[in-house]
């Protein structure tokens, strides 16, 4: 029998309530799983099942995602289809050399920072207030339609939701134009437009995703003692003042998450968003690192380049999410890590 | 709290319900739009403005989507996609987030290192590409189901599900001598329907929505699924190579471009619409668990 800390549990409690301290009771765990501790090839005997069944899953894992992760060599070499991944010539780090000298990645590594923070920016702000917005709803059947409809669009792919947007922004045909035309104004060309594509790009991420961003900090307002408020309003506190004093420091937890968590993703321009809205018109403020991969990848089929660009992009995020992992791990004392 | 105070409240709470208003009229105004425009004729459909209704309905841009025997095929296939993917996903899900969720199995650490590892670095688009190549799964269905299967985000949120079904519930059976996988399928798994139901959900939305893969894997029209023709149809101008005008007099009474890309924007959401009861409930549900996972 392989030592289960769960099963002894029952030693030390009775019903339900702890006869011991928790200091008492972890040291004693402890010394009984060190008596049972057998030799390790005994106990990995003892799990030989367990191991037979994580067999096909690992399987996927090495095939799926590490076997591309071997096929990242080609970012350092000359590759072509002829003599394959292993046999195409070393290069050293001339893609990296040629892409670091290219006026294009100066480009799109500015592109990709200022759409994350401009999502960022507007987005985290706004998914806060309406938070607040739906919380102050008293009436629970209102407030369930309004959560109902503020969620659908995350459910829609990208493909769709382009459509809607270019259907939405149409010159011709469009709302928004209409809108301008019976003020007067001239038509304007929302989606080949420099000045406008990125607050396209932040706009219709806002109506994809506000409504579901809500769902966390609703969860969170939740937990808030009822009682809070109740003693609040008696001694006076408007409805402001209970937001401010109350509501609003219940979110500070997962504000940071948030806020860190995203700050890990900076690289993440949202290639599906950018990939289905962009064209060529509005590659100087459109085109981000993911694009940029693909386009050199899979349409100019320049394997290396694309490669090794990913590579970087891949490399800049690791490092960007484990050092935000660390982070949060830190802030909320090891109880709340990213995994 | 004084007169003067209970009377602002009531006017917030108007200004903040009709602000919300007018947040949920903004989210459905562009689909409802849609939803009419797939109904207009040419005439309608060519207005400018806001559209809430049609004067005269017609069901014309469905009947040249039926008719369009690519696009019956793309929602098969996608159908394929979705049913193939959550199934084998779902299965090895399981199975393998058990093993991992027994902390003192020997070398667990190592086995959820390999996982989380996979989690934040990826091999990239063009040596995944390569590798399927490689495969020989370009232009196969599998090339859409398979390498989605083992989603490690979606394994560690099962694991952690299952670390908190209690060891007790498991002696019993080990004392009667039943195998761990025998105890995997009869008592952890019944536990476990909430979570199962939350990952196939993840897995059948984000298959349903992939369209990226299937646009680098498949060149094959005849296996492509329905947001590449989406995308072709609505992004990419192409609906001529998908739809076919029978009968060059009838072009005044077939609808509009538009309308029939509305129309097709409506069939390809009805899935998710079918289920979004479910999905609001689990995927709520899922949040929660990957907010407090550790």
């Amino acid at each position: 029998m392989p030592p289960h800390v769960g099963g002894q549990q029952g030693i030390l409690v009775c019903k339900g309530e702890p006869i011991m301290s928790k200091a008492k009771s972890v040291a004693l765990e402890r010394s009984l799983q060190l008596r049972d501790q057998k030799p390790l090839l005994k106990r990995m005997l003892s799990y030989r099942d367990m191991y037979l069944m994580m067999i096909p899953g690992l399987a996927f894992l090495l095939l799926f995602q590490y076997g591309p992760m071997y096929g990242v060599v080609i970012a350092f070499k000359e590759y072509n289809i002829i003599e394959g991944i292993w046999g195409s010539p070393w290069v050293g780090l001339a893609n990296f050399e040629e892409f670091f000298s290219s006026a294009e990645a100066l480009q799109v590594l500015k592109n990709t920072i200022i759409i994350s923070f401009l999502r960022l920016a507007i987005t985290f702000p706004v998914t806060i207030i309406v938070s607040l917005m739906i919380n102050e709803v008293s009436n629970n059947a209102f407030k369930r339609v309004i959560q109902t409809i503020s969620y659908l669009p995350h459910f829609m792919s990208w493909v769709i939701v382009a459509g809607i947007v270019i259907n939405v922004l149409s010159p011709s045909t469009g709302i928004i134009n209409a809108a301008i035309k019976a003020l007067g104004g001239e038509p304007i060309y929302f989606m080949t437009s420099n000045f406008w594509f990125r607050p396209v790009l932040v706009l219709s991420s806002l109506w994809k995703e506000v409504g579901w961003g809500t769902v966390l900090y609703l969860a969170a307002v939740s937990n808030v003692d009822a009682e809070q408020y109740e003693a609040a309003i008696v001694d006076g506190a408007t409805r402001f003042q209970r937001i401010r004093h109350i509501t609003l420091p219940a979110l500070y937890p997962v504000m940071t998450i948030q806020l860190i968590l995203s700050m890990g993703t900076i690289m993440n321009a949202g290639f599906d968003q950018v990939f289905n809205l962009y064209n060529e018109m509005v590659y100087e403020t459109g085109d981000i690192i993911d694009t940029f991969v693909y386009r050199k990848g899979l349409v100019e089929m320049n394997y290396s380049f694309s490669t090794a660009v990913g590579l970087f992009k891949s490399v800049v995020g690791l490092i960007l999410t484990v050092s935000v992992h660390l982070i949060t791990r830190r802030i909320n004392g090891g109880e709340f890590g990213l995994w | 709290m004084n007169r003067f105070d209970s009377r602002r409240d009531k006017l917030l709470s108007l200004v903040n319900a009709f602000l919300l208003i007018l947040l949920a009229f903004t989210t459905l105004y562009p689909f409802w739009d849609l939803l009419v425009l797939s109904f207009s004729d040419r005439e309608d459909a060519l207005r400018m403005g806001f559209r809430l209704y049609t004067d005269n309905p017609t069901l014309s841009a469905y009947q040249q989507i039926l008719s369009a025997p690519e696009i019956g095929r793309s929602f098969l296939n996608s159908v394929i996609r979705v049913v193939g993917a959550t199934c084998i996903s779902l299965f090895l899900t399981a199975l393998t987030a058990y093993p991992l969720s027994k902390r003192d199995m020997p070398f667990n650490k190592v086995f959820t290192g390999l996982f989380l590892f996979a989690m934040m670095f990826t091999g990239g688009t063009i040596p995944t590409y390569l590798l399927i190549k490689q495969l020989g799964l370009i232009d196969s269905l599998w090339s859409l189901i398979l390498p989605g299967a083992m989603v490690p985000y979606n394994l560690i949120i099962m694991r952690n599900f299952l670390r908190s079904i209690p060891d007790s519930l498991e002696e019993s059976a080990k004392l009667d001598g039943a195998s761990n996988f025998r105890i995997w399928r009869s008592i952890i798994m019944p536990l476990s329907k909430p979570v199962l139901a939350t990952v196939a959900l993840w897995v059948a939305v984000a298959q349903w929505n992939a369209y990226f893969d299937a646009l680098i894997y498949i060149t094959d029209r005849s296996k492509f699924v329905v947001q590449v023709i989406l995308r072709r149809i609505l992004l990419e101008n192409q609906m001529d190579m998908y739809t076919t005008v029978v009968n060059t007099e009838d072009i005044a009474s077939l609808s509009t471009e538009e309308s029939v890309k509305a129309a097709l924007v409506m069939v390809s959401t009805l899935p998710i619409i079918a289920v979004y009861p479910f999905l609001q409930k689990y995927f709520t549900k899922g949040i929660m668990l990957g907010a407090v996972k550790g």
